[in-house]
């Protein structure tokens, strides 16, 4: 293999780009880790749910990619609001014991099942895919780039930059992280517990369905699309530190490039289980997280 | 979420309600494919009978350990391979095959439980997940293995050992398996378990031996996992990467929690309503899994303990029944 500045800047721009995809998938299924403390397993079925939404609005509704993302980021938050009532809240009276976990792991996974089927029946099992918002391309010198990648890439760091300082400077956000910290502490001081439960669903929800949609230009649409972008947060999670907003981040870029480099020099087969061994490796060191950090 | 508490006369008298409803099924299981002789039914039972013995040792790990993991279709699928590979390679007796299918599994389960066993819950699931999703992905790139095609061509039991055969061998496993869990699980290691999974620091403090006993009872679990996957490749005659999907591994979690998982049998149950229920909505094609998942649902929002704490009910009346008949014999005798 011959080595050179364009293949290196490709492999890096490429991991950067699937870096921030990670990063938005993983932070919905942390910030609900961390405030419900249920392992969502439905979240690859909202990202496949937010992807058809996407397609559905741009090729049989005909209207803006840019525009039928934003109205996917809605739908999607009203999805998980709906998926809290009606789904969660039922098994909230068990909150903290051994029958939460099993009604939530079950009902969570039935989603995704629920959601699966439910394109497969609708769509059909073949491959979808949209037309690029741009079709040009970025050259410098020998380097391409695709202006379709560099617009998601930048509507997925907007979308982290907001939910940043959503978390960080307003009254919810910081109710939010309060939550996550110290339950009933944060119930003590006057913060309204289904209020956080149904935002946290509706956010998780809104970002996992915006990054299937902002990945539809790019990968093709499938009903089984979500299992493997589930199995893409769980590492990014588990890297950067259950829980852990800015860990998350962080490992969602660095499992990107890692990926990125391990495809180039190792093979696409064995990718998977290289990111596998290096979370197990990580966890095994440092159980926490790489990016484990407790946050103030 | 404990075991119901029997009375001492109840436990050991053998016509105790829960002894002769237990008899009864098993008596019910061996003679049914008498007057049933529907070859698709008999398929069924089989491989109800295989989920089963899966869906059981996934979920007594859970229940009595509280440790949630993914690896329970690996193990299975390592049993399947491994006695396939040995019977077809050197000629192995099937059943010679499938024991040591069941012992590669829990060998290769100390790779994962020995340094997961470490962690702490929600750790020990994403661990495992990975595990098996690189055992998945190294199973279908290695040569050996057959790659993407898997192996197939493996001897059935023993020769000429039809449907019928393979199903009293297969329940016969079976009644083993969860005969050995039961007395296991109700002796002195089930307790020690039970202790751990309540409170560590506190069984710590009475000297069991956390670290081990979680080992050996993850061990004794993929082995079980293993001798199914074996029972499994003898009787599809073969077997490839495709059993490693996660979509068996969401099918074993949904038995063992739907059945309920602090009793041995129940996901025994839950493995029949998952299977039966998925053979029986494919008349209505395409919305099968739709409907299936609602079903689920709702059976985990109005009962998340599992359905077997229905049948429990019963049998708590049953058992205080019997009880009071038995108190009336005591005094008619003293007086």
């Amino acid at each position: 293999m011959i080595f050179n500045t364009t293949l290196l800047c490709e492999m890096v721009s490429n991991g950067i780009f699937t870096g921030a995809m990670y990063a938005l998938m993983a932070l919905g299924f942390s910030l609900i880790w961390g405030i419900l403390n249920l392992f969502n397993f439905g979240h690859g079925g909202l990202y496949m749910c937010g992807a058809y939404l996407t397609w559905v609005l741009v090729s049989k509704l005909g209207m803006n990619l840019i525009l039928s993302i934003f109205l996917t980021f809605i739908i999607m938050f009203l999805m998980g609001i709906l998926i809290e009532v009606l789904l969660i809240r039922p098994l909230g009276k068990y909150r903290g014991r051994d029958e939460w976990m099993m009604g939530t792991v079950v009902v969570t996974l039935m989603v995704a099942i629920f959601f699966e089927a439910g394109a497969l029946s609708i769509f059909g099992g073949n491959f979808k895919t949209l037309p690029s918002l741009v079709n040009k391309v970025l050259q410098i010198g020998s380097f391409r780039l695709s202006y379709q990648m560099v617009i998601s890439f930048a509507l997925a760091v907007f979308l982290i930059l907001v939910m940043w300082r959503f978390l960080k400077s307003t009254k919810s956000g910081l109710a939010m992280q309060a939550m996550s910290q110290e339950n009933q502490g944060a119930q003590m001081v006057g913060i309204n517990p289904s209020f956080i439960y149904i935002l946290t669903f509706g956010i998780s929800a809104a970002f996992a369905g915006t990054a299937g949609s902002l990945l539809a230009p790019i990968y093709n649409i499938y009903p089984g699309v979500g299992w493997q972008a589930f199995g893409k947060a769980f590492v990014v999670v588990m890297i950067g530190g259950l829980g852990s907003i800015s860990g998350t981040i962080y490992a969602g870029f660095f499992l990107g490039l890692m990926e990125s480099f391990s495809n180039i020099f190792i093979s696409v087969k064995w990718t998977p289980v290289i990111s596998f061994i290096v979370m197990i490796f990580v966890l095994l060191v440092r159980p926490k997280g790489l990016f484990g950090i407790k946050e103030g | 979420m404990q075991f119901y508490q029997l009375h001492p006369f109840l436990l050991h008298k053998s016509s105790s309600p829960r002894n002769v409803a237990t008899l009864f099924v098993a008596l019910m299981l061996g003679i049914f494919p008498l007057f049933i002789k529907d070859p698709h039914v008999i398929h069924l039972m089989i491989l109800w009978l295989v989920w089963s013995i899966v869906a059981t040792s996934w979920a007594v790990v859970l229940g009595f350990l509280g440790i949630f993991h993914f690896a329970q279709i690996a193990f299975f699928g390592i049993g399947a391979y491994a006695s396939a590979l040995l019977t077809m390679k050197t000629g192995l007796s099937p059943w010679l095959g499938i024991i040591s299918g069941g012992f590669a599994a829990a060998m290769i389960s100390l790779g994962l439980s020995l340094p997961a066993l470490r962690l702490r819950g929600p750790y020990i699931a994403v661990v495992s997940l990975g595990f098996s999703e690189c055992i998945r992905i190294s199973t279908s790139n290695l040569e050996f293995t057959g790659a993407e095609l898997g192996i197939w061509g493996t001897a059935p039991l023993w020769q000429g050992c039809g449907k019928m055969g393979f199903y009293y061998a297969m329940l016969g496993v079976f009644i083993i398996v969860l005969g050995f869990l039961y007395s296991l699980l109700t002796s002195k290691y089930g307790l020690a378990l039970r202790a751990i999974k309540q409170s560590q620091i506190s069984s710590d403090s009475i000297g069991i031996q956390i670290y081990k006993m979680k080992i050996s009872f993850f061990f004794l679990s993929a082995f079980f996992a293993g001798v199914s996957g074996g029972l499994y490749v003898h009787y599809m005659s073969g077997v490839s990467p495709e059993i490693y999907n996660i979509s068996h591994m969401i099918d074993i979690m949904v038995m063992g929690l739907v059945g309920g998982l602090n009793t041995i049998f129940g996901p025994m149950v839950g493995a029949a309503i998952v299977f039966f229920s998925l053979e029986n909505l494919r008349i209505i094609q395409d919305f099968r899994f739709m409907v299936y998942a609602l079903v689920m649902i709702l059976i985990m929002v109005f009962k998340p303990d599992g359905l077997y704490s229905l049948i429990n009910y019963f049998f708590r009346f049953a058992d205080q029944y019997s009880m009071r008949h038995f108190k009336k014999k005591v005094e008619t005798h003293t007086h």
